[in-house]
């Protein structure tokens, strides 16, 4: 009997009463929702902090400071979007008891992660071009390069933490964990990616292209 | 008072539950029914069907408003995607628009860039299957550096003209 109960332990959200106000949301579910409140709110402070530096200041972009260049960054965040569809479809799969299906797609998520943080990394130091690092864009130096390095790295840790998450999410799922259309997990892994994808979403434009 | 409250946010759910029904109510009972195939198929005990039976009970019960529940739709993933795509792509060019007076290019670009992050919470997080009150717990407090935002620039564009 204790056996079976351990064994089914996943279900036991789906048997509680639906809550009047928050419906079969489980408590997971709510509690990823608060975590990533309060995250939004880190983001809002750093974006607010940045608008006003930027607003009240005279000169933003001295001379001899690199321009960000929008294009690659556009492709990253093309990337994310990538990443966010192949989330939702992972989930899918997992709805439907698709295993392998749902695998293929966590693991595409996990590497549209992983390359984001390539593409960053390439921004900051360079790979097969200088970084902005070498072109003059010193942390400290300016509020326009403090302000870049500290929201950008922000993100790029949740983009690594996310990455870590799929892939931890990932090895459950190879080992059977969210068979049979236990997808709980798999969408409260969706919820913190797709908030990484819609913070870059706010980024790419408050810091890049205005 | 609290009692009228709990009714209304029942009564939403029950609505809510409609739009959704024919196809959460059947992608629920199809969960149910397989989980009763395996449990017989691995000769298990009763006790298996039993739990097999209660979640059944329970999602049936549940006015089936349940968003894990509801079928996830590959097609509007989609087409949301290519929204996204196309928007971003916009953005890129807008951006790029010579002479655009800044004011504009701000309101265009925030708006973009807003419309887009919407959208991605209400199809991709699910918001649009989530309950009235689960929407309004992540918009409301998330309006306020919104609202902050917009107060201070109402004071940076009044300081402007003193």
């Amino acid at each position: 009997m204790s056996a079976t109960v351990a064994e089914h332990g996943d279900h036991g959200p789906k048997a509680w009463p639906d809550d009047a106000q928050y419906g079969v949301a489980t408590g997971g579910k709510i509690g990823m929702w608060i975590f990533l409140l309060s995250d939004g709110m880190s983001f809002a402070g750093l974006l607010l902090a940045y608008g006003i530096l930027r607003g009240g200041s005279h000169i933003w972009h001295h001379p001899g400071e690199p321009i960000l260049g929008i294009n690659f960054t556009a492709a990253l965040t093309f990337l994310l979007i990538c990443s966010s569809v192949t989330m939702v479809l992972a989930h899918a799969a997992a709805v439907e008891g698709k295993r392998k299906e749902m695998i293929r797609y966590l693991a595409l998520t996990a590497l549209g992660g992983a390359l984001f943080l390539c593409g960053q990394y390439q921004e900051y130091f360079g790979i097969w071009s200088h970084g902005l690092t070498h072109e003059g864009l010193v942390f400290g130096q300016s509020h326009y390069a403090t302000t870049f390095y500290v929201i950008t790295s922000f993100h790029g840790m949740h983009v690594l933490t996310g990455t870590l998450y799929i892939t931890a999410i990932l090895v459950r799922a190879i080992m059977g964990k969210y068979d049979h259309g236990k997808a709980d997990h798999i969408e409260i892994l969706g919820l913190f990616w797709h908030f990484v994808d819609l913070v870059w979403i706010l980024v790419f434009t408050f810091v890049y292209l205005l | 008072m609290a009692q009228a409250k709990k009714d209304s946010g029942q009564a939403s759910a029950k609505k809510k539950g409609d739009g959704t029904g024919s196809a959460g109510k059947k992608a629920s009972e199809e969960t149910a029914a397989e989980k009763a195939v395996d449990a017989s198929e691995s000769g298990a005990s009763s006790e298996h069907a039993a739990k097999a039976e209660h979640d059944h009970g329970a999602a049936v019960h549940g006015g089936v408003a349940h968003a894990h529940h509801h079928a996830p739709n590959r097609k509007e993933y989609m087409y949301i995607f290519l929204v996204l795509a196309v928007l971003t792509a916009i953005e890129v060019g807008v951006a790029q628009v010579p002479g655009l007076s800044k004011t504009l290019l701000g309101i265009a670009l925030v708006g973009l860039a807003v419309a887009k992050a919407a959208i991605v919470g209400l199809y991709y997080m699910h918001l649009k299957h989530e309950t009235r009150v689960l929407r309004l717990s992540v918009a409301l407090p998330m309006a306020a550096p919104a609202v902050y935002a917009l107060v201070l620039i109402a004071e940076g564009a009044w300081r402007l003209t003193r």
